[in-house]
């Protein structure tokens, strides 16, 4: 199987745990990595462009490239899952590697469900049973251990062991770079969170190794997309499943998180913020309601002055019209012939202008709808063109998910069953499914839903 | 000149009133014998001063910005000076693009995009936080939003308009979060989609367009005003304690 997979911000919890799910099913998956936009290592890529042997800027580029080549054969090696995988991708034509897949679902020509519903559908989903979700055997784990170490010798042993140093603090292209990523929140399943105890596994690379690239993408840097796209064009040459995750990553883990407490409690805390707001405009100054101008209102302090008007236009940047940029400049990528042209966006219920309830930032809610209707304008448009779309409530919030334990919020539909998972391991669940309801086909390609991590569907 | 100037009415803010279907509500409103703070962008517009000149003692011509917070917190404290509280807020400013029609495959102009939102969502979100302490002091606490069918996402056919769409879209939705606080408090609100208007919210006046703004703002303001709907008699038809997007016809949009 040789089908790539973008995902827009692979540092998001989400994003992170579904490029892994994504390569544990045989995906060479591309992802942005908001936090590694050094000017530096994009002046380098761009070269590699341009002409090979141009001294040392343009070996940045190059090396991180042909290490990844080089990962991909030690996994071979290793014996990792995938025997057969080519050593790099673009070389075999969209029908050949249908059938590599190990996994129920993964040819695509073979619907997994009956067609009712999200909850039947798609592997990964709760008709399939714990057993057939169990993908991370201790085999793999072993796998995977080895070839910890055969990357870091095949790095260490390299004749040019400074410009590897370069290479990875400039551009973090080789599984090295995901090293805190690996044990970051969200990203490891609850087997994994087991094995992180000792000093060597906080480095444990990502389950499938050289499939997964990170290209540097701050998207709030002019030309960024751009940048990422040109790479994107070099290392893979098409898309299949375009992934729009948009979202900050949460704050620092191990925080502790007033949001999160405060938004476990939807309800009760709702309607004291308006009140709140009112009380502040009728004792404040007489000549004003100062709702809008004033930032330091108590209820909105979780939230870093979200409730402000910049904070506002802020998560409409991030959450409606980064997603749009994405696709402006990603679609070219897609159009190849035998892509699977799959379009997917990553939002949350809180956009529902009729199911959504009150308690999330005004600006964050009023930016999810706004990538509903979004979605809803590419579907009416590339459906014609044969592109497909998903649109997926994770059922995390941007701040919940950053907490080290926590559950869903009370109302959720899409609260896990176990109370007492931590949300990690949430995360994983719900990438699970995700990558499930992405990489397959759907009963009915012809509508556009909102889809919860437990199959569930939201009104818009 | 003068028509009427009785103050028989209660106390409005109508956000965009210097013509088309803003002006079209002001009207409306001072010939019911409201008082009329009529939100003005456009100073060199001459038609809200000529409706100014017929009821001198009824219209106020409040300078605005709905974009611009310190902009709306200035109105809300020069209307403030004149009245102890506010009955109805219409908020009904709106813009457009010209590049509405461009598909994805064009590059799109992003800075656009936010400036639709700063007008069409976040303007109205703000206005009725700035304006709430009047609004609180009122009998009606009524809000009323001038949304589109460009916002539903359920009955969405276009394929471009982007910014547009999202930013009524997102408009609705700050609706309904402002609804789901201020309900349990007394508001209640009217979403309005008031059709396609031969109005001037392009730059120039839309002649394809299928109604007069006069039109569409008597059934706006029969739905704004009346607890009733205007398509039956039947006194207290509409259910307050449910948000819905209705046309000038009556009809409920789907979100």
């Amino acid at each position: 199987m040789d089908r790539v997979a973008w995902i827009l911000n692979l540092r998001e919890p989400f994003g992170a745990a579904l490029g892994r799910e994504l390569v544990s099913r045989g995906w060479n998956v591309i992802g942005g990595d908001p936090e590694a936009s050094d000017p530096g290592a994009s002046a380098r890529t761009e070269d590699t462009t341009d002409a090979p042997d141009r001294g040392r800027a343009e070996d940045g580029g190059k090396r991180s490239l042909s290490d990844w080549l080089r990962q991909d054969q030690a996994s071979n090696e290793a014996g990792a899952a995938c025997d057969n995988r080519p050593a790099a991708y673009g070389e075999i034509e969209g029908s050949g590697g249908e059938t590599d897949g190990p996994k129920i679902g993964e040819n695509s020509q073979v619907p997994t469900g009956t067609g009712t519903s999200g909850l039947n559908d798609f592997e990964g989903s709760v008709a399939f049973g714990p057993e057939t979700n169990e993908r991370r055997t201790d085999e793999d784990s072993a796998a995977a251990d080895i070839f910890a170490g055969e990357a870091g010798q095949g790095r260490a042993g390299n004749e040019r062991a400074a410009d590897t140093a370069a290479a990875e603090a400039g551009a973090p292209l080789g599984a090295g770079a995901f090293a805190e990523e690996a044990g970051g929140p969200g990203s490891d399943g609850p087997r994994s969170d087991g094995a992180s105890g000792g000093p060597a596994s906080a480095a444990a690379p990502l389950p499938g190794h050289g499939r997964l690239r990170a290209v540097p993408l701050d998207a709030s840097r002019p030309g960024a997309l751009e940048q990422a796209a040109r790479l994107t064009a070099e290392l893979a040459g098409r898309i299949d499943l375009l992934v729009l995750n948009a979202g900050e990553p949460g704050p620092a883990r191990g925080e502790a998180l007033p949001a999160a407490a405060a938004e476990s409690a939807p309800r009760d805390h709702a309607p004291g913020r308006l009140g709140g707001t009112q009380s502040a405009a009728l004792e404040g100054a007489p000549a004003s309601g100062s709702a809008g101008a004033n930032p330091a209102e108590p209820w909105s302090s979780p939230f870093d002055g979200a409730d402000t008007t910049e904070g506002r236009l802020r998560d409409y940047a991030t959450y409606a019209l980064t997603p749009l940029q994405a696709a402006e400049r990603l679609l070219p990528l897609m159009e190849a012939a035998g892509g699977l042209k799959r379009i997917c966006f990553v939002s949350s219920h809180e956009g529902s202008v009729s199911a959504g309830d009150a308690s999330a930032p005004i600006g964050r809610a009023m930016a999810r709808t706004a990538l509903h209707m979004q979605a809803k304008l590419l579907f009416n448009d590339l459906r014609r063109e044969g592109y497909t779309f998903r649109l997926y409530d994770p059922g995390l919030s941007p701040l919940r998910s950053a907490a080290p334990i926590g559950r869903e919020a009370g109302g959720s539909a899409a609260a896990a069953g176990d109370a007492m998972a931590s949300l990690p391991s949430l995360t994983a669940e719900s990438a699970r499914f995700a990558a499930g309801f992405f990489a397959n086909p759907h009963a009915d390609e012809g509508r556009l839903v909102l889809t919860g991590s437990r199959g569930e569907e939201w009104p818009f | 000149m003068n028509e009427s100037s009785t103050h028989t009415g209660g106390n409005a803010v109508v956000t965009g009133a210097d013509r088309g279907l803003g002006l079209a509500l002001a009207e409306g409103l001072v010939a019911r014998g409201w008082r009329v703070f009529a939100g003005s962008y456009l100073p060199d517009w001459p038609q809200l001063q000529e409706l100014q000149a017929r009821y001198p003692d009824l219209l106020v011509i409040l300078p605005l910005d709905v974009s611009s917070d310190s902009s709306v917190l200035a109105a809300a404290a020069a209307v403030e000076e004149r009245t102890r509280s506010l009955d109805l807020l219409i908020n009904n400013a709106g813009v457009i693009t010209e590049r509405s029609e461009d598909s994805i495959r064009i590059p799109q102009d992003y800075d656009e995009m936010m400036r639709l939102y700063q007008v069409n969502a976040l303007g109205p979100i703000r206005m009725s936080e700035a304006f709430l302490p009047l609004l609180e002091r009122g009998e009606l606490k009524r809000l009323c939003y001038v949304s589109s069918e460009a916002g539903s996402i359920g009955k969405a056919e276009r394929t471009a308009w982007f910014g547009y769409c999202m930013s009524k879209a997102a408009l609705n939705r700050g609706v309904r979060m402002l609804f789901d606080r201020l309900r349990p408090e007394g508001y209640t609100f009217r979403l309005y989609h008031p059709g396609w208007l031969r109005t001037y919210m392009s730059g120039t006046r839309n002649e394809e367009a299928e109604l007069e703004p006069a039109e569409s703002a008597a059934s706006a303001l029969e739905y704004f005003l009346g607890s009733a709907l205007p398509w039956d008699d039947k006194p207290h038809a509409i259910d307050e304690d449910r948000l819905v997007m209705r046309d000038y016809q009556g009809r409920e949009w789907p979100w």
